[in-house]
């Protein structure tokens, strides 16, 4: 086709210079015009009569030229050059195959199958969807959409990056694939437009950036939710043609003129510099950072830091590693495969009853009496490959918290440009796992409190400047696994709480009548309370007080808790403890009459058996045992539980002392019988809470050993006994 | 007796469904229940419970079921009767309500009996208490008497009182 293509315009250039310079006195003029249009009209692609006409026509006029007068002449080299445009423009709009319209409408290059403007027909769902392809593709398709969404976020401060570029143009390039394929217009459709923008950004026509980045976002999201619409619309439930899909599919159609009409738009707000990380982590003082940065010129801030003494190689070296992976999106280079999570818990749980049977048979008396070395052995090795496996098995459930920290680094962006701050995000311990059934819960009370953080924890960059802070706020995530759980922080570099308001709040409401007695940490709680707000404005992104007393339900319904700490004028922290429940922890098997109990080991301080002479009372009733110039209360378990046969004489029991949030406390049992790992579960339905009972574990010989909960425990006993409401221990 | 089968829908509650099916038959004591057999799991022999504190009465504890720990009930107490002496045939029934699994302790199950919908009558008001409310109606089989559970009924609102208390003991507790 290309080369007809050349003939034709070869062609199409000789007619041109003949035509100007035709002269009908001049001999032979006319017949090498003749010939010109007698060569195009044959090079002519078949099925162009009409060009063909043309051309006819033109040469026909010519035939008695000679004996043409003035005006007619004019007349002929008019048509002649009108002929010669029309078919220069036609040429170079595309093929001449018979395909390109009329010279009026011809477009540039880009095939735009609607001209913008134009509504485009919405089809959600064919009219048999299959529903089971369509759950496949949609969990397929949201995941290339997550990646996508990342790699758009590198974009932000690294436009050039290519491996990016092509995630980005491969998720849109994939969706509207298997959307087409499964009759899924609406998504299919959008998809091709986004994919093209994407094919632009590559084939560097145009600069990932401001509109065009928003556009793509735009996609993104509106790609997501029409999935959401498939998946409900598949199940038979009406949806409703979103608002936001017209108006996008038209900008879509023509970005540039959307880019143009958006005008001047604020630069991406920076993702993380150099220079906001160092000083966030308080290695360089702020000045020295701002000095730096009006000193030094074209050189790279971290260089110049280095070079002014201001700070340590290391320092910066780490601090440009930190920036790396806070924009890089971790490609996965792991090979994974999708499992049924309903085959993987099935999976779990036989490798739990496989730890127990291994253990029945282990504890059989014709193991332990000892007489068969061999068996012995075999079975010893048995249990290294059963325990491996229970670890195994326990590790599929937990996932790293990696994916809800990126997930905020959206949030951020978006908050921050909504309340029109400059924030970054500072992420750690991302690699830290929790039970996959917390992941989603967690997600909600995190986006809550950065929500928060954003909007009113910081100050807006002129407040944060004349109190001598970095004009970029910092809200730092982190998550660690510590004593037993694992914590997950939300700090904040910003105003702090104000406990003066809060108090005043709280009386304004009933909810307390003075502050007298509670400490800080106290009346910070008290911003979980229904409807409590000390926000003067209420933003559509917060301040309506209806957020906190949600979080701390859902927190506390994973059996977890929240502290906070503040410093006013410094910034505030909020940390999320929340149990590993469903991995194996410690625990040490205690007796107490003829039941068994589980302590969590990290909750133990010490285990000591008690002389008579450091035993006292109070008033009575509360048991007090000294220890190393402690005194410290002495609670029963026999007693609180109830159970037949427990000791009662302490010197003939053993005292563990517990660390019970932030009491400790001297536990009475009987025995200690040993420490053991044990795979934590609830109670089981149809009981509920129990105070001081956290869950159950099997035990090794298949019985059922409740697990103490040492916060609780220690409640449920001082409920019985006030008189300790008079120490402060 | 006729062979016809009806699917009793667990859903509505009350004397609203059709109350014809299979049920599994068991005696607390002289008297015989009966229970829906879908709303039955399965029937297994009596294993070491382990008793938790702080509950009523009626919950004996908590048993392994194969590596999952639930709940075990005494039926006895739970309706109101004495305690009977733990014999070779009692047994745990393990129902599901809500989602959960909740064993039930019975002294002696008996079998698996079709009853005709024409066989079941509302119990007689005759002021026995609570016991009534928990029946779904009496069925006539084989010229005896089967006491049908509402199970729902028999295990549910105790259960909500349950976690009501322990929920609010709880937030005392915490706050």
């Amino acid at each position: 086709m290309s080369e007809r293509l050349e003939t034709l315009t070869g062609l199409l250039g000789e007619l041109r210079r003949a035509a100007e310079s035709w002269d009908p006195e001049t001999k032979g003029s006319s017949e090498g015009l003749a010939w010109a249009l007698e060569d195009l009209k044959d090079a002519l692609p078949p099925g162009r009569e009409d060009l063909a006409a043309l051309v006819q026509q033109a040469r026909d006029t010519l035939g008695g030229a000679d004996s043409l007068g003035e005006e007619e002449r004019t007349k002929v080299r008019e048509t002649l050059s009108l002929l010669v445009e029309t078919m220069e423009q036609l040429l170079s709009t595309g093929e001449p195959g018979g395909e390109a319209g009329d010279g009026d409408e011809a477009k540039t290059g880009q095939s735009a199958e609607e001209p913008a403007g134009e509504e485009v027909p919405f089809v959600l769902l064919p009219e048999e969807p299959d529903v089971e392809l369509i759950g496949e593709m949609v969990t397929e398709s949201r995941e290339l959409l997550e990646n996508a969404e990342a790699a758009l976020l590198t974009l932000e401060t690294d436009p050039g990056d290519e491996e990016a570029i092509n995630t980005v143009f491969r998720a849109f390039h994939t969706l509207k694939g298997t959307s087409a394929f499964l009759g899924l217009e609406a998504i299919s459709e959008l998809a091709h437009r986004a994919e093209t923008l994407l094919a632009r950004v590559r084939d560097k026509e145009i600069r990932y950036g401001g509109p065009y980045a928003d556009l793509a976002l735009r996609s993104v999201d509106m790609l997501k939710e029409l999935l959401d619409l498939v998946v409900a619309g598949a199940a038979g439930e009406p949806v409703d043609r979103p608002e936001e899909y017209d108006p996008l599919m038209r900008h879509l159609a023509d970005p540039d003129r959307y880019a143009a009409e958006a005008g001047e738009e604020e630069p991406p707000l920076p993702h993380a510099r150099v220079g906001d990380i160092l000083a966030s982590e308080g290695k360089v003082p702020d000045e020295v950072i701002q000095r730096v940065e009006r000193e030094k010129g074209e050189k790279p801030l971290g260089e110049a830091l280095v070079k002014a003494g201001a700070a340590r190689v290391t320092d910066v070296a780490e601090a440009l590693r930190k920036q790396k992976r806070l924009d890089r999106v971790r490609r996965s280079v792991d090979a994974s495969v999708r499992v049924r999570t309903d085959r993987l818990d099935r999976l779990i749980e036989m490798v739990g009853e496989l730890v127990i049977a291994h253990s029945m048979v282990a504890q059989d008396q014709v193991v332990t009496d000892g007489a068969h070395y061999d068996l012995i052995r075999k079975i010893t090795h048995m249990g290294k490959i059963v325990r491996e496996l229970q670890d195994l098995s326990m590790s599929m459930r937990m996932v790293p918290l990696r994916a809800t920290f990126q997930k905020m680094n959206r949030l951020v962006r978006d908050v921050a440009q909504k309340v029109k701050k400059k924030v970054v995000l500072v992420t750690e311990g991302e690699d830290t796992e929790i039970d996959r059934n917390m992941v989603d819960a967690i997600g909600d009370p995190l986006v809550h409190m950065i929500r928060n953080a954003v909007d009113h924890g910081l100050e807006t960059e002129e407040e944060r400047v004349a109190a001598g802070k970095p004009p970029v706020g910092t809200v730092r995530l982190s998550a660690c696994h510590s004593g037993g759980s694992v914590v997950v922080a939300i700090e904040d570099d910003g105003r702090g709480l104000d406990r003066e308001k809060i108090v005043q709040k709280a009386i304004e409401r009933g909810v307390i009548d003075s502050d007298k007695g509670l400490s800080d940490s106290d009346v910070f709680q008290l911003i979980f309370e229904p409807g409590f707000s000390t926000a003067d404005k209420v933003t559509d992104v917060s301040g309506r007080g209806v957020g906190l007393d949600v979080v701390k339900k859902n927190i506390e319904a994973l059996h977890g808790r929240v502290d906070i700490e503040s410093e006013r004028g410094k910034g505030t922290i909020f940390r999320i403890y929340l149990p590993l429940t469903l991995a194996i922890t410690d625990g040490m098997l205690i007796r107490c009459g003829s039941e068994r109990y589980i302590l969590p080991t990290a909750n133990i301080v010490i285990t000591f058996q008690p002389k008579e002479k450091d035993l006292s009372t109070v008033a009575g009733q509360g048991e007090m045992v000294l220890f190393r110039d402690r005194l410290i209360p002495m609670f029963r378990l026999g007693r609180l539980f109830g159970i037949p046969g427990a000791v009662e004489e302490p010197t003939r029991g053993l005292l563990v002392i517990v660390r019970g949030g932030d009491r400790d406390y001297a536990l009475l049992v009987d025995e200690l019988l040993g420490q053991q790992q044990i795979v934590a579960k609830s109670l089981g339905g149809g009981i509920g809470k129990v105070p001081g009972v956290s869950g159950a574990a099997i035990l090794g010989d298949g019985r059922v050993g409740l697990i103490l909960d040492p916060q609780g425990l220690g409640a449920l006993a001082r409920r019985g006994s006030g008189a300790f409401d008079m120490m402060a221990v | 007796m006729s062979s016809e089968v009806r699917a009793s829908d667990g859903k509505t509650p009350g004397n609203g469904r059709s109350r014809g099916g299979k049920y599994l038959t068991f005696f607390l004591g002289e008297e015989e229940y009966g229970i829906e057999i879908l709303r039955v799991n399965e029937i297994i022999g009596m294993l070491p419970i382990t008793p938790i504190p702080q509950t009523d009465p009626w919950v004996r504890g908590v048993i392994n079921l194969r590596g999952k720990v639930i709940p075990v009930l005494d039926l006895r107490l739970k309706l109101g009767m004495e305690a009977a002496e733990e014999t070779e045939e009692t047994c745990i029934i393990v129902v599901q309500i809500q989602g959960a699994l909740i064993g039930v302790i019975v002294d002696k199950v008996s079998e698996v009996l079709d009853i005709d919908e024409a066989q079941v009558e509302d119990p007689p008001a005759l002021g026995m208490g609570v016991e009534t409310d928990l029946l779904l109606g009496i069925g006539k089989a084989e010229g005896k008497v089967k006491l049908l559970l509402d199970i729902d009924r028999v295990l549910t609102p105790a259960e909500l009182e349950l976690m009501d208390d322990a929920v609010t003991d709880e937030q005392g507790v915490l706050a």
